[in-house]
């Protein structure tokens, strides 16, 4: 087929004009992308590099995925703290151009962007008063948006000036983690034409079982993190109470994802990027079921002292403790005037105290181990008068007062009677050198080294030791002082740690994590066994002794609560031992000044003849009134090692309580009959 | 003829450049999609470990002693009733 010239010059004149598209579209590309790649204004001031990579930058963004913090555990797996996923949301806000004609209308655009980000944020189906909980959202978003573009600043009427904020970002929201409230807040992000959202990985710290582990586990609280300028860069966890700061609990390298955006910021996946490095685990000794058994049998004490408020004790705090590996099992604190657990002093812990006549335990089992106590000796404790006082001679006859009148006792009848001036001849015993080391023995003044801040550690009146004090004067005032508890202040755990010593005859720790996790790696905690302080004798005779303190012995200081929960049904004579203190001492209250305060105080462990468990409870009383120990501070305690044993039981696996539930075989005592559908 | 060819070459490489930028375009809203799947599982997953730790909290002893109690107060009465029966 031949062409003519006419179809060839339109031929040409076609493809001609098809080739200078293309060849426009190549000058313009030069034009732009290469001869004017230099001028573009960029923040940096740096010119762009003509390459591939510095294309892809302005479309690539990485994401940073936060490694969680790590997770506590109780003795039995039940969570105490763990970190949840949740989204950190901010918004990058400008104002579009119909907000701009004047203030008014200004201020309606932020006063609707806020009920609009108020709204998304309670769509939670689970929130008690939405109305609330919106009125409470937009008040804040509306003071974060008045803050961030200065809307205060405007002029209540006319035009925008020009040196108004056009693009600020801001807070909408920590820890979202309801699927209802992200889906409407991405929502939202779809509609808004001046609004972009970035809802960022974050965590929220979550507590089951809050209240009554306030104290113990502690809470972490967002400091802001700011830069050179004050800017607000964000907000770090800091642990600053409790077991949060352990510090294998930080968290570890956080991951990272990239993603891709286009003009409109719209996300476009690249890949699932690289995980953050999991939590580590921190397994405590605390037994959940325990702690709240102890929280519930304190708070029940505290309230059922008086029915009068400003009556009730000032503080309580009671703990359990397993002796066989030093556990904390549980440990309680009670105040009467704080609003609000978290700043409370965690009382077992910070809480000090004079521990009065708990104390003469440690001291016999010292005398009789270090000063030569002869157990069998009779002492006369006869006293004189109505308040049954004695100047007692081997103390340079210092006047000493009993409760009742006690006549001539053994050491076993001394502690059985809790005689104050049986103990004071007995404490005469030991030298000013003899009272150092049994206070370095007990742990008295020394710190429990546990994992957590802001301990309270006990510590003695220091003018008994002072260079130029005499020993028969320190006998006289500072050594009788000890012999009865007072002159030296203790917390509820150094108590229970001195008694711990004391019955397992090695000085002992308290222990409070029982293992660590960290990068898959277990890390226990060894149990901590010092050096043997106290032969099986000194022990036996001491436990024997305070076996008979919870009987029916005419004297005997746990008689009243012995007879009260044989009433209730529970046979406590030979299933518990312990000793009961009461003091009286004066202590500065924030507020109040010095004012005199009371302690009941109390110290147990069950099976009396082979103890598993070990209970101290302590309650402050700031009134004058009778607060005994025995009546007051060791039915719960009573309650709580009941607890524990039936617990123990029950827990136990199934063929092991049938072996134990024969009657008289298992040597548990009254408990067997009780918990004979073990195994539930 | 040489007209025609370059004619087809011109076409051919406008349906190419038509084609990948097509192909390109359909990967991007892959992509976009993916995308937002991505972060709908993402939401889900942070959900269910949120209402699988409220479970587990209203799941204490302590509330099922509670359910439980409220449970046998509403059926106290007919067993009673089934009890004088008996």
């Amino acid at each position: 087929m031949a062409v003519t010239h006419a179809e060839r010059v339109r031929l040409r004149f076609v493809f001609g004009g098809l080739a200078i598209v293309p060849l426009f579209l190549g000058g313009w590309f030069t034009w732009i992308q290469v001869l004017q790649k230099g001028d573009m204004k960029r923040p940096d001031g740096q010119r762009v590099a003509l390459s591939a990579e510095a294309a892809a930058v302005q479309h690539r963004r990485t994401e940073r995925l936060p490694s969680a913090r790590g997770t506590i555990k109780d003795r039995h797996g039940s969570i105490l703290a763990m970190d949840c996923d949740a989204f950190e949301v901010r918004a990058e806000v400008s104002t579009p151009k119909r907000a701009r004609r004047d203030c008014a209308a200004m201020r309606t655009h932020f006063r609707d962007l806020a009920r609009s980000l108020a709204d998304a944020l309670c769509r939670d189906e689970g929130l008690a008063d939405r109305a609330a909980a919106r009125a409470e959202h937009f008040q804040r978003l509306e003071k974060r948006l008045a803050e961030a573009f200065a809307i205060d600043k405007l002029p209540s009427a006319g035009p925008v000036p020009e040196t108004f904020f056009w693009r600020r970002e801001i807070l909408v929201e920590r820890g979202v983690a309801v699927l209802s409230v992200i889906e409407a807040l991405e929502e939202f992000d779809r509609g808004a034409d001046s609004v972009l959202l970035h809802m960022q990985h974050d965590h929220a710290r979550v507590y089951p079982e809050r209240q009554v582990t306030y104290g113990l586990v502690g809470y972490v609280e967002d400091e802001p993190v700011r830069n050179a300028a004050g800017k607000l860069l964000g907000f770090e966890a800091r642990a600053t109470a409790g077991l949060e700061s352990v510090s294998s609990l930080l968290p570890g390298a956080p991951g990272e994802r990239e993603f891709r955006v286009d003009a409109q910021n719209k996300r476009f996946f690249t890949g699932i990027g690289h995980a953050p490095s999991m939590p580590s685990l921190v397994e405590s000794t605390i037994d959940l079921e325990l702690q709240k058994a102890a929280s519930r049998e304190l708070e029940r004490q505290a309230m059922a002292v008086s029915e009068n408020d400003a009556r009730r004790p000032l503080w309580g705090a009671m703990l359990l403790v397993e002796i066989e590996t030093g556990d904390v099992l549980a440990a309680a604190s009670w105040h009467r005037d704080v609003k609000h657990p978290r700043g409370a002093a965690f009382t077992p812990y910070q809480s000090l105290y004079e521990p009065g006549s708990i104390v003469k335990p440690l001291l016999f089992a010292y005398a009789h181990a270090n000063c030569n106590l002869d157990w069998d000796r009779a002492y006369d404790c006869s006293s004189a008068g109505a308040d049954h006082h004695c100047d007692v001679p081997e103390v340079g006859g210092r006047r000493v007062r009993d409760d009742h009148a006690c006549g001539v006792l053994s050491s076993h009848g001394i502690l059985v009677n809790s005689s104050n001036i049986g103990a004071v001849k007995v404490g005469s015993l030991l030298t000013r050198d003899d009272w150092a080391r049994y206070l370095e023995v007990y742990g008295l003044r020394r710190s429990l080294e546990l994992p957590m801040p802001n301990e309270r550690q006990g510590h003695v009146a220091s003018k008994g030791w002072l260079p130029g004090i005499k020993e028969p004067a320190f006998k006289k005032w500072t050594g009788s002082s000890y012999s009865i508890g007072y002159e030296h202040q203790v917390n509820a755990l150094q108590m229970a740690r001195a008694y711990l010593t004391m019955l397992s005859g090695h000085r002992r720790e308290l222990r409070l994590v029982r293992a660590v996790e960290v990068d898959g790696k277990r890390i226990e905690q060894p149990v901590r066994r010092g050096e043997r302080e106290f032969s099986d004798d000194t022990v036996q005779l001491v436990r024997a002794a305070l076996g008979d303190v919870m009987s029916d012995d005419e004297g005997a200081t746990g008689r009243h609560m012995v007879a009260a929960f044989r009433k209730e049904g529970t046979e406590l004579v030979g299933l518990l031992a312990g000793k009961t203190g009461t003091a009286k001492s004066r202590t500065v209250i924030k507020g109040k000044g010095t004012v005199e305060v009371r302690n009941a105080s109390f110290v147990g462990f069950m099976p009396a003849h082979a103890p598993r468990y070990l209970a101290v409870c302590v309650l402050q009383r700031d009134d004058s009134a009778r607060f005994y120990g025995g009546s007051y501070a060791a039915p719960p305690a009573a309650r709580l090692l009941l607890e524990a044993m039936r617990l123990e039981e029950r827990r136990r696996p199934v063929q092991g309580s049938q072996v134990s539930a024969t009657p008289g075989a298992s040597g548990r005592g009254p408990l067997v009959a009780e918990t004979g559908q073990a195994g539930r | 003829m040489k007209w025609v060819l370059c004619g087809i070459t011109f076409a051919l490489s406008v349906v190419l450049a038509v084609g990948t930028a097509s192909y390109r375009a359909g990967n991007a809203k892959l992509r976009l999609q993916l995308e937002r799947e991505y972060r709908s599982i993402e939401a889900r997953m942070i959900e269910v470990r949120r209402l699988s730790l409220r479970t587990a909290e209203l799941a204490t002893p302590e509330r099922l002693c509670d359910r439980l109690r409220d449970a046998l107060k509403g059926s106290k009465a007919p067993q009673q009733e089934s009890a004088l029966w008996q």
